[in-house]
């Protein structure tokens, strides 16, 4: 880590393939997606839902298999860091640390009200790495274990899996519309909003408020901050900002939609482009009754599919544009645009394609959907544990410095109004019977 | 350490004020929510129901086109139903 940088910044070695985190990254997911394809493991732990009694979230039949989930991610990530030259011994005690918080942040984020509010584990994870942090503060032996970006990456590798092209073809053109249309405009128009009205130096942050605001959340920012090799401060408050509005659209838009008198198919399409999380919009469209649900949950998983074409995009544009500007002078060649490149976007993109075109014909989707099934625990264990690590490593000034002004909050809300209103009129063409045959 | 200054103390003591303020928010979130006005309470009343889990980060839960489900665990997914017309390449 570089000055508190999602990604690293150096030249580029054969060495590399083990020596660095973003190869590690990718070899990590492909171990974890072997061990579960050649059915080593056939069931990857959750902590359990409760909703009076904690000790329901912890079944007796539970702690051997958390016990050797802590143990094998510890195995298998402290030969990466061994290879990588860190101090191993240090690396696992802080480890398991994290790991502990993450199971910690699990069992709140699983109380049956905390769910139902949407109140995830990725806002418990910041929350009690920021809470110790500031408190307490972090043992430094502890942020040796702390490792976000490598708990970031191989999660996101793991994401690209999860990613099937072929699935797309399957939901139709006025899904497609909605949210291949609004989605890359909306970010366009927030990347300018921010940097060139809003003048905002910090276009890390700008262009992860843009992902976040138009793709889905947490996820998109996270890809987007590990592409554009932002501070873990901007990632940290992207989310926060998306989640506390997730929860606001979730609750405010399907009363509203239904005041306005919106068909539920239109209306489905209009939660489905703008509300952030994918469980907030399958929430609030069975507010407004099952089509609208299921045609919200569809365009949300169209959209959802763009995550892996924005961090590529946003990849590209950084080391050919933004890079380039802060040094007008200076043209980078294509090797150099090579090794500035995060690496680690190639297995996204690589296991979305072999998932996609490779598994899928070979196996069957049934086979597919087992192992997916699995690899979706990994990576959220790691996402999970990557939120906490971000938390032990984050301060509270810090990131009140970069509210000041209120810039990223008026980028976030003028942002999503802008997508509120366009999803709304791209919706009623494709859904409202004007482009399409009605719903 | 990445911590605030002040006494060992008065650091743990802060920790401890934190877990008591989340596991308050927690209760209180339990005891309020049901009798919540207005759409709020419709919307909390409807994820209990129907066990929707509205967890920022579950987006891939929905990649299964062939089963939907609220009321599985918080375990999303989609069918394109023929019923639903879904356009040219709906099912």
């Amino acid at each position: 880590m570089v000055d508190g940088n999602v990604i690293e910044e150096k030249k580029s070695r054969w060495t590399e393939l083990y020596l660095k985190e973003d190869w590690w990254s990718i070899w990590f997911a492909a171990i974890l997606i072997l061990v579960v394809a050649v059915g080593w493991i056939t069931k990857v732990p959750k902590v359990g839902k409760w909703t009076d009694n904690p000790l329901t979230a912890f079944p007796a039949d539970l702690f051997l298999p958390l016990a050797l989930l802590v143990v094998g991610l510890g195995v298998m990530t402290a030969v990466g860091v061994a290879f990588m030259k860190l101090d191993v011994k240090r690396y696992l005690a802080g480890y398991v640390v994290v790991m502990v918080l993450a199971i910690v942040s699990y069992f709140l984020a699983n109380q049956a009200t905390m769910k139902a509010w949407g109140i995830g584990y990725a806002i418990w994870a910041l929350a009690i790495g920021l809470v110790i942090a500031n408190t307490v503060g972090t043992p430094e032996w502890i942020l040796k274990g702390a490792r976000s970006e490598m708990f970031i990456k191989t999660g996101l590798v793991l994401l690209g899996a999860e990613i099937l092209f072929n699935r797309i073809l399957k939901l139709g053109g006025p899904g497609l519309m909605v949210a291949w249309i609004v989605t890359p405009t909306v970010i366009i128009f927030m990347w300018h909003f921010g940097t060139r009205f809003m003048k905002m130096t910090n276009k890390p942050l700008v262009i992860i408020i843009a992902a976040a605001t138009s793709v889905c959340g947490v996820s998109a920012a996270i890809a987007t901050s590990a592409a554009c090799r932002s501070k873990k401060d901007d990632l940290t408050l992207a989310v926060g900002m998306t989640m506390i509005f997730t929860v606001l659209m979730m609750v405010l838009m399907p009363p509203f939609a239904k005041l306005i008198g919106l068909s539920p198919a239109v209306a489905g399409a209009w939660l489905g482009g703008t509300i952030d999380s994918t469980g907030a919009v399958v929430a609030a469209g069975a507010f407004l009754g099952e089509k609208a649900e299921q045609v919200a949950a569809v365009v949300k998983m169209i959209q959802n599919v763009l995550i892996g074409l924005v961090a590529f995009a946003v990849a590209v544009f950084w080391v050919t544009r933004v890079d380039r500007d802060a040094d007008p002078d200076h043209k980078p060649t294509l090797m150099e645009v090579w090794y500035r490149f995060p690496k680690f976007i190639l297995g996204f993109v690589a296991a979305s394609i072999v998932f996609s075109f490779v598994l899928m014909p070979l196996f069957g989707e049934t086979a597919v959907d087992d192992i997916l099934n699995k690899t979706k625990v990994f990576r959220s264990w790691l996402f999970c544990m990557a939120f906490v690590a971000i938390g032990l490593e984050s301060n509270f000034k810090q990131l009140a410095s970069q509210l000041v002004g209120g810039k990223p909050i008026i980028v976030y809300i003028v942002g999503q109004s802008f997508n509120i209103l366009l999803t709304l009129f791209v919706a009623w063409l494709a859904f409202g019977g004007v482009l399409f045959e009605a719903f | 350490m990445a911590g605030r200054p002040g006494s060992a103390a008065r650091r743990w003591l802060k920790l401890a004020m934190a877990a008591a303020v989340a596991a308050a928010f927690l209760v209180a979130a339990q005891l309020v929510s049901p009798s919540l006005p207005g759409a709020a309470g419709m919307v909390y009343e409807q994820n209990c129901s129907q066990d929707i889990d509205a967890s920022a980060l579950f987006y891939t839960e929905v990649t299964d086109v062939h089963e939907f489900s609220v009321t599985g665990g918080g375990r999303y997914a989609i069918d394109v139903r023929p019923g639903l017309k879904l356009g040219a390449g709906g099912e």
